[in-house]
């Protein structure tokens, strides 16, 4: 599933981030989003998600987040 | 002569570096508490022992490959110019991250002193980190600090030193044997054997030369080369992470979440935003009108006749006393009395920009924007428009895309910079005394409006196309230091004096000398300027601006637009001929009324915190007196007024805007936009006087 289908403050593990050559998803990949990491749904608005990545927080949009499979 | 030592100060975005830098050097660069306060690189130079250090802040990044233009800067600077020490600044808090970009520092092997910044904050959260086992596995200098109140800082230089005296190189990071056997391969194929491990991994991943060797590589290993290679990155980045920190029990309650959850809520948060901006203008306002009415009068009772008397002695001419009156005190003077009400408004900007407010506003605004055709981080330059068009053009550099950066730098102009909000104190003080709140929301409103509509019909023709995703960082709330705010608020008011100084009073001599050409000119309308001033009326008069005082005042403007009110000051007092007043000037007795004055203006500005309506620019005036206000009364009406701050606030006229956009965009658009805000600022102009007339 993608994180659209994660309920709000619920933690989940990140299990595929596809389109790695895409250099956005590898900024991502660089701001700590990777495969096996624990992330937690903090806050949706509209067309963006904020998550809670260890001691940080990173505002994604919908879009962006298609490219992250999560369990 | 000193030897030098060039230093590259390098880490992720809003980790501290511009704050360690202004500790080390004493200067007073920007700083903020959100990702990408600096898109430029910056140097300071410090001396220290027998060298000069040559310290170059470069922008924050996460990776040394840059999407944006401000991570370009910083790549490219760590590429091409060799740096003799790499400082690398890191957020202890997410340190595991941040040795992700530490391990890509380390590739290039040299002489490198880790920071470990916000230490204080890693320990409320039960993180311990062995600096010392840091320097041992990397072959570094580990220094911890805590940046916004200097613990540790003066430990940064004599590591620097040490390790460009020493020529501590770090230990090779050692990747997986695949990966290592490849980059061998790329090395013994190289002619010039003097390349650091990051070439040898560009030119593998990149380079055509190699394409053999990265398909076999990537067929090996089952993933592309980028994959490979960040894999390796991580793991090294993740062992070490293991190796040198310690958890120690659980980590307290994050207060920033619990504030998110109501500060981020889609609706609420919404209405608290508006909240914030009404503050932000309430406390401003009220706040300095007092401080305002007391340098007016400190520099029309006090200064103004202490400098009358002192040049009666001298038996100066006629014509200097006259210059000193129009030019000085009615042009330069008048603009200097805002001081107040700018320094008051910057306190309150910088003091949301460092507490981790502003970009939580991007999350917010997203859903709106979205509409327009960009994301909620295009929000960040159009706030800091509020504060000065100029930085916030610059701050557009973050933008990944070039449609975004150039539909956001043509929506910024119109975010009204405290400049404009001179002219509007200045004349909503004379004509809508009674709703002053209302009439400056107006013309705040009205300016966001004419962006939207601006962005609009960009995205509509010219800038069609996708936008790009978003993605950004929220920092953890942090309550600033009242001496961070201030220092940075008096470079914002350091700034203005110095205009006042120089542009400003430039201009004004300039107008008077104007004035008074051809020589021996009596009535000023006749003068060089009253001529161009009336040449340009046929233009204004149907937008309600129909006397020459008035579009003479306007052409110095673009030079800066609080130049409109010193110009007026000049061009009134000159051409109505306000007297000085100078009979029975007793200085002790005028000093000590404005020492009993400033107390006063201190009791009133400390009470107006206690009210919740905007009080102040109900200015109480005698009418019928020959001062600038009751002169610009008798030229204008409410409705000409109000189209002139429209054309003041629409009209890109300021020259400091339209430099950075020459730079930014290129000339071309630059002019073409300033022709656009032109016509858009006469064609509102002229709506709004009619409006007003019908009404």
């Amino acid at each position: 599933m993608n994180i659209d289908a994660v309920p709000l403050g619920q933690e989940f593990t990140i299990k595929e981030i596809k389109d790695k050559d895409n250099p956005i998803v590898r900024k991502l990949y660089a701001m700590g989003l990777k495969e096996g990491k624990r992330s937690k749904l903090l806050l949706k608005n509209g067309r963006v998600y904020l998550l809670r990545l260890n001691n940080s927080r990173l505002i994604i949009d919908r879009d962006l987040a298609k490219f992250i499979e999560v369990a | 002569m000193k030897k030098v030592i060039k230093v590259a100060i390098a880490g992720n975005p809003n980790v501290g570096k511009t704050t360690i830098l202004n500790r080390i050097a004493g200067t007073s660069l920007k700083v903020g508490n959100w990702p990408g306060v600096t898109v430029e690189k910056k140097e300071a130079v410090v001396k220290f022992g027998d060298y000069e250090i040559h310290l170059v802040d470069l922008p924050g990044i996460y990776t040394l490959e840059p999407i944006s233009e401000d991570e370009r800067i910083a790549v490219h600077f760590l590429e091409e110019e060799r740096p003799d020490v790499i400082l690398n600044i890191i957020e202890t808090p997410n340190i595991e991250r941040n040795l992700l970009l530490t391990t890509e520092l380390l590739e290039f092997g040299i002489p490198t002193v880790v920071v470990l910044n916000m230490i204080d904050e890693a320990n409320k959260l039960g993180m311990e980190v062995d600096d010392r086992r840091m320097e041992e596995l990397l072959g570094v200098k580990v220094v911890k600090t805590i940046g916004r109140t200097g613990v540790g800082v003066n430990r940064i230089l004599p590591a620097v030193v040490e390790a460009y005296e020493k020529n501590l190189i770090p230990k090779p990071v050692i990747y997986g044997d695949e990966l290592e056997r490849a980059l061998q391969k790329v090395y013994e194929s190289l002619p010039k054997k003097d390349v650091t491990k990051h070439t040898l991994i560009k030119l593998l991943s990149e380079s055509e030369d190699f394409l053999e060797l990265r398909k076999e590589i990537e067929s090996k290993l089952g993933k592309g080369i980028h994959d490979i290679v960040n894999d390796e990155r991580y793991a090294f980045a993740h062992g070490l992470f293991a190796e040198v920190v310690r958890k120690k029990g659980v980590s307290a309650r994050d207060v920033t979440d619990v504030i998110d959850r109501v500060v981020l809520h889609p609706y609420l948060g919404f209405l608290i935003f508006i909240g914030v901006i009404y503050l932000v203008f309430k406390l401003s306002f009220d706040f300095s009108s007092p401080f305002v009415d007391w340098v007016d009068g400190f520099i029309n009772d006090f200064l103004a006749p202490l400098a009358y008397s002192a040049l009666g002695l001298l038996a100066l001419p006629d014509w200097f006393l006259r210059f000193f009156s129009e030019a000085v005190v009615g042009g330069v003077g008048f603009v200097i009395t805002f001081v107040p009400l700018i320094a008051t408004l910057y306190f309150f900007i910088t003091f949301l920009e460092m507490s981790g407010y502003i970009p939580r506003v991007a999350f917010l605004m997203d859903r709106f924007m979205h509409r327009l055709g960009l994301h909620g981080k295009s929000v960040i330059p159009l706030i800091l428009g509020f504060g000065c068009n100029v930085p916030a053009i610059v701050a557009t550099r973050t933008m990944e895309s070039t449609r975004d950066k150039l539909l956001v730098i043509m929506m910024i102009p119109f975010m009204s910079c405290p400049a404009r909000l001179v002219v509007y104190a200045f004349f909503v003080s004379i004509f809508f005394k009674n709703h002053p709140a209302l009439v400056i929301t107006f013309l705040y409103l009205l300016g966001i409006l004419v962006a939207l509509l601006t962005g609009f019909l960009l995205r509509k023709t010219v800038y069609r196309g996708s936008m790009l995703h978003f993605v950004m960082e929220l920092p953890p709330y942090r309550l600033p230091s009242l001496r961070a705010v201030l220092t940075i608020v008096w470079v914002h008011v350091k700034d203005f004096l110095y205009r006042a100084g120089t542009l400003i009073f430039g201009a004004s001599i300039l107008i008077w000398l104007l004035l008074n050409l051809p020589p021996g000119v009596k009535n000023p309308s006749e003068s060089v300027a009253g001529s161009v001033g009336r040449v340009l009326v046929p233009v204004f008069e149907p937008i309600g601006i129909d006397n020459w005082k008035a579009t003479t005042s306007l052409i110095p403007a673009f030079l800066a637009r609080e130049i409109v009110i010193s110009s007026m000051g000049t061009i009134y007092t000159s051409a109505e001929g306000i007297e000085p007043q100078e009979e029975g000037f007793d200085a002790a007795e005028a000093f000590k009324e404005q020492v009993v004055g400033l107390g006063l203006a201190f009791r009133d500005a400390l009470g107006s915190l206690f009210t919740l309506s905007i009080t102040s620019l109900q200015v109480e005036e005698e009418e019928g007196e020959d001062t600038l206000r009751e002169l610009i009364r008798r030229d204008f009406t409410p409705a000409s007024a109000m189209s002139f701050m429209v054309f003041i606030l629409i009209y890109t006229s300021c020259l400091g805007t339209y430099a950075v956009m020459v730079r930014e965009i290129g000339k071309l658009r630059a002019t073409l936009f300033l022709g656009y805000s032109f016509v858009m600022a006469w064609l509102v102009g002229f709506v709004v006087y009619r409006l007003m007339m019908v009404l």
